[in-house]
């Protein structure tokens, strides 16, 4: 059951601009672009016609996963928060913990790719995303699959559990 | 999503993936020991030392994470022998916290529900507080009361705590409490399904949490316990679910930045909640009749407080019980408007019968209907009726909404009516609704 209350026409949003790595130029919704503490910090202080930021260690590839992601919880939370004013029942939250499960079901090294971007970016929920999705990977797999999964090589000289 | 024009083109992707395939397949050793120990972090312990054998570099990053997450249904899976098992576990815990090197433990998390060696648990918890820990987890199965170290309940570092049991099996999830408890720095407190219990002879226990914002207390048996009285200033969301188990426990909140509180209750043992004046949202479900539930609004310092619910913006009442022949026709009526006179800022109400029973009834002749205040509710913008049943002639829950509503010429007016299967009612009701002009958008269900 929809409320038919619903908030009126919203003023035009500023933009930021990200430029990834290979020197692609993404316009995000400044709100989006803040959802990365390190954008966050110190945007004030920069000049509105200046909100260009470099991401040296950004692919655009990983940049427009990042920004889907970024945009989504953005979106999420406002309607929530909408559903929680109104009282209407809502069950965002779940839903949004379902398409993250979905966002993050990628491979190996999308995931590694998103997981550094998270870490430079500093977006603590994306960052617990995929570090769960790793630890999760780890998880209930023997040190053999583990070393294959990931590729780690064993230069362990004895293994000091291995008679656990 | 608004991404620019120059968005990456399939081609560009595929070289992209190409050069994956070739030389980035090993993605985990390049990462710093910091993210590999945040990794390992969301690992349960077990795993967690496992990972040393992996390769030199793995060998001792377990021990410089700060979260231990012990679960002996993880580690007793693969023996067969129960009281090996259990030893196993045991020494395992022992040898972590033993080689453990980090000054602090931010979470410590332990599941027991076979190890039942209460001094050996105690013994850990023990350390964790002497690591200034500031969460704890706690599931333990015990045959006796667990007796947990005294420093855990003056516990300063402590932000999170949460001690689960088993709803079917509380026997077994028995907790002794001091009678004056303080967590000076606790924000979120999570008390499930769990007998808690005191051997002083003042059965009156306190808990004082003066930056506590989160509490919920479900399915709290009270043991020797006569009175439970939290002191949380700063607490803002609070759910209490059927803590109304035990030898009648009288629980006093005190908690005057409250703005959320969600109550299940049989109203079998008091309740009481002290100046409400921030709460903006409340539900309330009880197996209790009206008459009883505004009782307890009542309780809720209504009465002596006019303005204790002046910021309540929503309002759910949820009525279970099926209404006993003797209750006086239309005094559920009187209380509902009694309740409404004192919800000046009310935006959504929600009535709804929990069962097929018949909880909230209408007047006889409406005549209750006729001291509602024309002033009041000017906030309301939905009403919401489920499931009420519909006996009589006069849908005077119906009459009561529309023309509380149409007297304000407010923009938006909801009605969300679930009607008995009689069509004559139903007609008569959705004619009432229909023709009232103030409502400008009405949605009636007939089941």
């Amino acid at each position: 059951m929809k409320d038919s209350f619903n908030p009126s026409i919203e003023p035009p949003k500023k933009t930021v601009t990200l430029v990834s790595s290979d020197g692609y130029d993404f316009e995000v919704e400044e709100e989006v672009a803040l959802e990365s503490q390190v954008i966050k910090d110190g945007f004030e202080d920069k000049a509105v016609d200046d909100r260009e930021y470099l991401l040296f260690n950004v692919h655009s590839d990983t940049l427009e996963l990042i920004i889907k992601y970024c945009e989504k919880h953005v979106s999420s939370r406002k309607s929530i928060s909408a559903a929680a004013a109104s009282s209407s029942s809502s069950n965002g939250e779940e839903a949004l913990k379902e398409w993250d499960e979905h966002f993050i079901s990628v491979d190996t090294n999308t995931l590694y790719d998103i997981l550094m971007a998270a870490d430079y970016l500093n977006i603590k929920s994306l960052l617990d995303l995929a570090i769960q999705k790793v630890a999760d990977t780890i998880h209930g797999r023997s040190p053999e699959q583990i070393r294959k999964k990931f590729n780690i090589e064993n230069d362990s000289i004895i293994d000091p559990w291995a008679s656990e | 999503m608004d991404a620019s024009s120059s968005a990456p083109t399939s081609k560009k992707r595929k070289l992209v993936e190409g050069q994956n395939s070739g030389e980035r397949e090993d993605r985990i050793n390049p990462l710093p020991d910091t993210m590999l120990t945040y990794i390992i972090s969301f690992l349960p312990t077990k795993n967690a030392v496992g990972t040393s054998v992996l390769a030199k570099r793995w060998k001792n990053l377990w021990a410089s994470v700060p979260v231990l997450d012990f679960d002996d249904t993880l580690i007793l899976s693969k023996s067969s022998n129960k009281k090996r098992r259990v030893n196993k576990f045991m020494n395992f815990v022992d040898r972590v916290l033993h080689l453990h090197d980090l000054p602090n433990i931010q979470k410590f998390s332990l599941k027991c529900l076979d190890t039942r060696d209460a001094s050996r648990i105690d013994s850990w918890i023990a350390t964790a507080l002497k690591h200034r820990v500031e969460e704890i987890f706690l599931n333990l199965k015990l045959d006796n009361a667990c007796l947990l170290p005294s420093s855990f309940f003056i516990c300063e570092s402590l932000k999170t705590l949460k001690i689960t049991g088993d709803f079917y099996e509380d026997v077994d999830y028995i907790y002794k409490i001091p009678s004056c408890i303080r967590w000076s720095s606790l924000k979120f407190l999570n008390l499930d399904s769990l007998r808690l219990f005191s051997d002083r002879s003042t059965h009156q226990v306190s808990l004082c949490c003066p930056i506590l914002e989160k509490l919920v207390l479900k399915f709290i048996e009270w043991w020797n316990i006569q009175s439970f009285s939290i002191s949380a200033p700063a607490l803002q969301r609070c759910t209490m679910t059927y803590n109304d188990w035990g030898h009648g426990c009288a629980t006093e909140v005190h908690a005057e930045n409250i703005t959320y509180l969600k109550l299940r209750s049989t109203m079998v043992n008091e309740l009481s909640l002290h100046n409400l004046s921030s709460l903006a949202t409340a539900y309330i479900s009880t197996f209790a009749v009206l008459q009883k539930l505004a009782t307890v609004i009542y309780r809720l310092d209504l009465l002596d407080h006019l303005h204790a619910f002046s910021s309540l913006m929503c309002l759910k009442v949820k009525i279970l019980h099926y209404r006993s022949r003797d209750d006086q026709t239309g005094s559920n009526v009187r209380q509902l408007i009694d309740l409404l006179y004192h919800l000046p800022n009310v935006e959504l109400l929600l009535l709804e019968n929990g069962s097929s029973g018949c909880g909230f009834v209408e007047h006889e002749d409406g005549g209750a209907l006729d001291v509602i205040p024309q002033r009041n509710l000017t906030r309301l913008k939905s009403v919401k009726l489920r499931a009420i049943s519909w006996q009589h002639k006069r849908a005077v829950f119906g009459q009561l909404s529309v023309e509380e509503c149409s007297s304000l010429g407010k923009d938006y007016y909801h009605f969300f009516l679930k009607l008995s299967s009689d069509p004559k009612m139903q007609f008569e009701v959705a004619k009432n609704l229909l023709l009232h002009r103030g409502s400008t958008h009405s949605e009636i269900e007939f089941s």
